[in-house]
């Protein structure tokens, strides 16, 4: 058995709404799982169960109220990622954990194309090699070159997830956390955003992912959470959970 | 620069980061007029690491723009310490340097972009004459060097050149405020101060302005604190963000968990007015 | 002494009941004392309580006191305006301190132990022991680009030049060069700006590792400052735009036939103009077919 990329033991999240009286909601109640190196493990459960909140927290975008999260990085030191210094954080975001939003917050008036090459050039790519990677990631995924040169915030939000998704995989992290990063797709750009996860899956890249579309999740995961009310309440390969029937009905949705 | 791994991704561990800038304990109190006690900034502690942006958010009277003052020695505190690592190795309290090494402070190790460029030009000095002041308090000695220096800062923050040697007084608010940085960035200082650097503008200029400062921000790794009443100005420019209120830290985090999981009532309030 | 007390009486009973040199002795004594420390720190402005002295203020009060603080029976006057013995100013300055003291009066700058001199430095090299007392209207260089005195006192203490600097590059930016004619500011014994007082470019050179003792007096400002001899000044320069002196281009004294002289541009009655130096004891000196000395540098 390998060691555990990413060990997981009891989140817990608490959000005080103080412009609301102070109302408390827990969006996790105590969440608990490993992730192996490579692994892609999917997240399902109904709307409001702390889906997001707990990739959030993985990702500090969220502040976790407890539990802890040891990730073992790329230099082989285990960092919790719940209680790490923030310059830790920025650092890990920059080299080796990405994370996508369900909607792309790109830095406004800057080309698709600059927007993927940044990841790499922050990471101390050479430019001219990163906007080549940039380019074929994003033509990969259906965005030509001419709006490889236009600014994403003019895009649909079709081609804004796409740009997220090339973002997340230019250059492969070592864990990728991806939030509904398909929600607003079409079937046939699924298929390209599949083939180009299952790429960086044969990288090595671990991933934890939240989809509403069981197809997408049948495809790449090889285990699954169902997040009911904060808690864990299936865990295991993605053939012995039963998978809730709210899944599909949220994919129908969207598409 | 770190090292890098022989996968070419850089270490995780922070051990070995060490910040350029270390704020302890950051008060400033004035009198007021009959007499009272004004704070106008508290017990203020931050460090500010090498290549990284700091924001600093907070509304009007919150004693934002006084830790930038302090910093800048346009201000002395009250009392605290603060320490940058280019001064003197680090060693020396900012706010107990002689006059001389304050000035070297100003033109060397630091530099600032005021809200009202008034402030930080010389409006009746041209252009290329204001970025000159810095080289020349550096020494420069040779006028075809200096404005050889002088373009290329100019054209880095796209001030036309043509408008070198023309008066700042005579230009649009958006193209002082490029002049601006364009003297911030002269000498290579090893921390650039930004104090609400877009408010007053036009939107248009706004968006061009930001632009700027995060393009060179990427390109020369620029250390800087924004300070900005506007949290898309934060959002857009800083790694890590200090909301400040009443002159005190009232919360402290990366920017993009202050913007979406703010833990203190005034930062949801902040947040909330932005979204809404 | 009293040798004073008979020269006096000799010099007619108008000067009876002054001080000798006018000044009293403990003005003098101040005076001495700010020349003593201006010595000590060379081209570093000392503050002094500047007399009323029976001509204007502006006339030269500064650069008289300086001279009555020094002078003595025994020393040879010489007092020059613009390089004129013979101006309505230089005469009355000098009889002035020839009667108050008993000094004798002359107007060869070899001859003169002490000379006051408005805008002009002599062409005749001036010796050991010599002193040469210049007039300065504005002593504070950093006038243009400061207003307040108190921070151009800090900027000085701080060695604070960059925007002086400043100044000149402007300068140069504008016109194509430094503009300044008069008064071309210089850094004395690599540590103060100092204001030359109004001299022209072609004198600055002379300041430079003299054998004579320069002082400098303000009587309107009241500030003191000296630059002793074997003192190193140069001008504010830039590497690519360097210092130069004014050009006469071939032209020559027409009184006098004098090259090597700083020339002066006068109308003739013919509506036409001609040059002559400025220095007249020195045009006279040519003229007569004396040798002078004119070689400041060596």
């Amino acid at each position: 058995m390998t060691e555990p990329l990413l060990s997981v033991r009891d989140i817990r999240k608490q959000i005080t709404l103080h412009i609301l009286d102070g109302k408390q909601v827990s969006p996790l109640r105590g969440v608990s799982f490993d992730l192996a190196p490579g692994e892609f493990l999917g997240i399902v459960g109904p709307s409001g169960a702390g889906k997001s909140s707990l990739i959030k927290c993985l990702n500090r975008t969220y502040l976790a109220d407890g539990g802890t999260a040891n990730y073992r990085s790329a230099s082989g030191e285990i960092v919790d990622l719940l209680h790490a210094p923030e310059r830790t954080m920025i650092r890990l975001r920059r080299t080796e954990i990405h994370y996508v939003s369900q909607f792309l917050k790109a830095p406004p008036r800057i080309p698709a194309l600059d927007v993927v090459a940044s990841v790499i050039v922050n990471r101390g790519g050479d430019p001219t090699e990163a906007r080549a990677r940039a380019a074929e990631t994003l033509s990969a995924l259906g965005i030509g070159p001419e709006l490889q040169s236009s600014y994403p915030s003019l895009f649909s939000g079709g081609e804004q997830q796409r740009v997220n998704v090339a973002r997340a995989l230019v250059d492969p992290p070592r864990l990728l956390l991806l939030d509904e990063p398909t929600s607003a797709l079409d079937a046939e750009n699924r298929a390209k955003v599949l083939e180009i996860v299952r790429r960086a899956q044969a990288n090595g890249t671990a991933m934890i992912g939240i989809f509403h579309d069981i197809e997408m999740l049948q495809q790449l995961a090889d285990n699954v959470i169902v997040l009911e009310d904060g808690l864990v309440t299936q865990h295991g390969p993605i053939g012995s959970v039963q998978i809730p029937g709210y899944i599909e009905a949220g994919a129908a949705e969207f598409v | 620069m770190e090292a890098l791994t022989e996968s070419g991704i850089r270490p995780p561990d922070t051990a070995a980061e060490q910040p350029l800038l270390r704020v302890k304990g950051l008060t400033k109190h004035y009198q007021s007029a009959s007499g009272g006690r004004i704070v106008a900034c508290e017990d203020v502690t931050f460090d500010v690491y090498p290549g990284e942006v700091l924001g600093i958010v907070g509304e009007s009277g919150s004693g934002k723009s006084t830790v930038l003052q302090c910093l800048f020695q346009d201000v002395m505190p009250t009392s605290g310490e603060a320490y940058l690592s280019s001064f003197l190795g680090g060693t020396r309290n900012l706010w107990e340097a002689d006059r001389r090494e304050r000035r070297h402070l100003r033109t060397h190790d630091m530099s600032m972009v005021y809200q009202n460029p008034r402030q930080g030009l010389n409006l009746m000095v041209t252009a290329g004459g204001n970025i000159a002041e810095r080289l020349l308090a550096a020494e420069w000695r040779k006028v075809a060097d200096i404005r050889a220096k002088a373009s290329d800062y100019l054209s880095r923050t796209e001030v036309p050149l043509d408008r070198m040697d023309d008066f700042p007084a005579f230009f649009s608010g958006g193209m002082q405020q490029r002049v601006q940085i364009a003297k911030a960035l002269a000498n290579n200082p090893a921390l650039v101060l930004l104090d609400e650097l877009t408010t007053g503008l036009d939107v248009s200029v706004q968006a061009g302005v930001l632009d700027l400062v995060r393009d060179i921000q990427h390109r020369l790794g620029m250390t800087a604190i924004v300070v900005s009443h506007d949290l898309g100005v934060i959002r857009l420019l800083a790694d890590r963000t200090l909301v400040m209120k009443d002159g005190h830290v009232v919360e402290a985090g990366l920017t993009d968990q202050i913007l979406e999981d703010p833990q203190h009532p005034y930062t949801q309030l902040l947040v909330n007015c932005v979204t809404h | 002494m009293s040798s004073v007390s008979t020269l006096l009486e000799d010099r007619g009973a108008a000067f009876a009941g002054y001080s000798f040199a006018f000044l009293d002795d403990m003005a003098k004594r101040e005076i001495r004392r700010a020349i003593l420390k201006g010595v000590a720190i060379p081209g570093h402005q000392v503050p002094f309580g500047s007399r009323e002295m029976p001509i204007a203020r502006g006339w030269g009060t500064g650069g008289l006191q300086l001279t009555l603080a020094l002078v003595g029976g025994s020393d040879v006057i010489k007092v020059i305006d613009q390089g004129d013995d013979a101006s309505v100013n230089a005469v009355n300055l000098r009889r002035l301190i020839a009667k108050t003291t008993g000094a004798t009066e002359t107007l060869d700058t070899a001859a003169a132990t002490l000379i006051q001199t408005r805008h002009r430095i002599p062409e005749e090299v001036m010796r050991e022991g010599q002193v040469l007392i210049l007039q300065v209207p504005i002593p504070e260089p950093l006038r243009l680009v400061e207003r307040s005195v108190a921070a151009a006192r800090s900027m000085h203490a701080e060695m604070d030049y960059s925007r002086m600097w400043l100044a000149l590059y402007e300068d140069i930016v504008r016109r194509g060069e430094v503009s300044a004619g008069a008064g071309y500011p210089v850094m004395v014994n690599g540590r103060f700006v100092m204001a030359p007082s109004p001299i022209p470019r072609w004198d600055i050179p002379k300041l430079d590792n003299a054998r004579c003792l320069f002082l400098f007096g303000a009587g309107r400002e009241k500030r003191i400052y000296v630059v002793p001899p074997f003192t190193k000044v140069e001008p504010l320069e830039f590497d690519d735009y360097p210092f130069d002196t004014e050009h006469f281009d071939g032209k020559e004294c027409a009184l006098s036939g004098a090259t090597n002289a700083y020339l002066v541009e006068s109308p003739t009655e013919d509506g036409g103009s001609r040059w002559t130096a400025s220095d007249t004891n020195y045009a006279d000196k040519v003229l007569a077919g004396q040798e002078v000395d004119t070689q400041w540098k060596r």
